[in-house]
């Protein structure tokens, strides 16, 4: 049976999601946000695949606007671990983030995850401001990115994983003491 | 035009013929959300709501309810479910004349035309599977690990 891993990457509107699920992904991402002259924001849902062996890692992007926050938690769920991507480029971008990441801090605080610190290439903001403005706890960590960078999306991917790895070994330690 | 983009046409159409300031619409497949324009901020957990609801009573295809300002329209064709969201005192004069034209037909294929995209790149929003194993994380990570190498190598 082919097995599945469901990463989401989420964050508000012009973090660059799309663009990290386009760099990442072996299939065309799907469609998502559209503007329909400057009334009408039509949102589906980014989606990118990648295919490991017998494991397929399956990517959605949240739809980044508070307006569809009814959306986050049906999207996350089932998820294995998750990217809070935020635009790096401005303190305000970074608070613009704030309400999504506590939502998703607190909601999903047992899914391993790391902070996307999107577009260094022209941000001015240091990573411990992005850690300070948006609260992340010290076990978090904050890694610099481009989303349009192969490379840097690769090690985002690596940091990820190994946090994913890091909390099955600690709960599997957890079990191994409460059984013993 | 994508199944999208001919979804926010059609949502726009109906506005300007019908003449109302705005008219909301949900597209799920089964319990999922595929496509949602702007929803009034009083509006979004009954949608949600009715949508759970909706998605778990086969012979329910159609409702139609008030709830605040609003009257929520649901109907049910196959796997998709339709949900729109107007203003109570504009859907009670247009009501008749929105379900008898061809938008909900209209909504109705080129939902199934997104579907049949989202179908084609193969997306699964409510995954079931295999535990993952430790031995799965590390596969993953050899993956990535190799591909960083080769971009790596290419000087990217």
């Amino acid at each position: 049976m082919v097995k599945v891993f469901k990463l989401v990457i989420a964050g508000p509107y012009g973090a660059g999601k799309t663009t990290f699920v386009r760099t990442l992904s072996e299939v065309v991402p799907i469609e998502t946000d559209v503007l329909d002259g400057n009334k009408t924001t039509t949102v589906a849902f980014d989606y990118g695949r990648i295919r490991v062996n017998d494991i397929v890692v399956h990517i959605f992007g949240v739809p980044g606007q508070e307006r569809f926050n009814f959306m986050w938690r049906i999207i996350a769920r089932g998820m294995h671990a998750y990217i809070f991507m935020v635009d790096s480029t401005s303190v305000d971008s970074i608070k613009a983030a704030l309400n999504m990441y506590n939502f998703f801090e607190s909601q999903f605080a047992n899914t391993p995850h790391i902070v996307a610190a999107n577009k260094r290439d022209i941000s001015k903001v240091s990573l411990d401001d992005v850690r300070r403005i948006l609260n992340v706890p010290p076990s978090i960590k904050v890694v610099p990115l481009i989303a349009t960078d192969k490379k840097m999306a690769l090690e985002t991917m690596i940091m990820l994983l190994e946090e994913v790895h890091r909390a099955m070994f600690r709960s599997e330690a957890a079990k191994t003491l409460t059984v013993l | 035009m994508s199944a999208v983009s001919a979804l926010a046409s059609i949502v726009k159409s109906m506005e300007k013929d019908l003449g109302v300031g705005s008219i909301s619409l949900v597209i799920a497949n089964h319990n999922n959300i595929i496509f949602a324009t702007d929803i009034p901020a009083d509006q979004r957990d009954i949608v949600a709501s009715t949508i759970s609801f909706v998605s778990k009573y086969s012979s329910l295809n159609e409702a139609r309810f008030r709830n605040g300002d609003y009257i929520i329209y649901v109907t049910k064709k196959g796997e998709i479910t339709l949900v729109l969201i107007l203003s109570y005192y504009e859907l009670e004069s247009i009501l008749y004349k929105l379900l008898n034209k061809h938008y909900l037909q209209d909504i109705i294929k080129a939902s199934e035309d997104m579907l049949r995209e989202i179908d084609k790149a193969s997306p699964e929003l409510s995954i079931t599977s295999d535990e993952l194993t430790e031995e799965d994380i590390l596969i993953l990570l050899d993956f990535f690990k190799a591909k960083l190498r080769e971009v790596e190598s290419k000087g990217g």
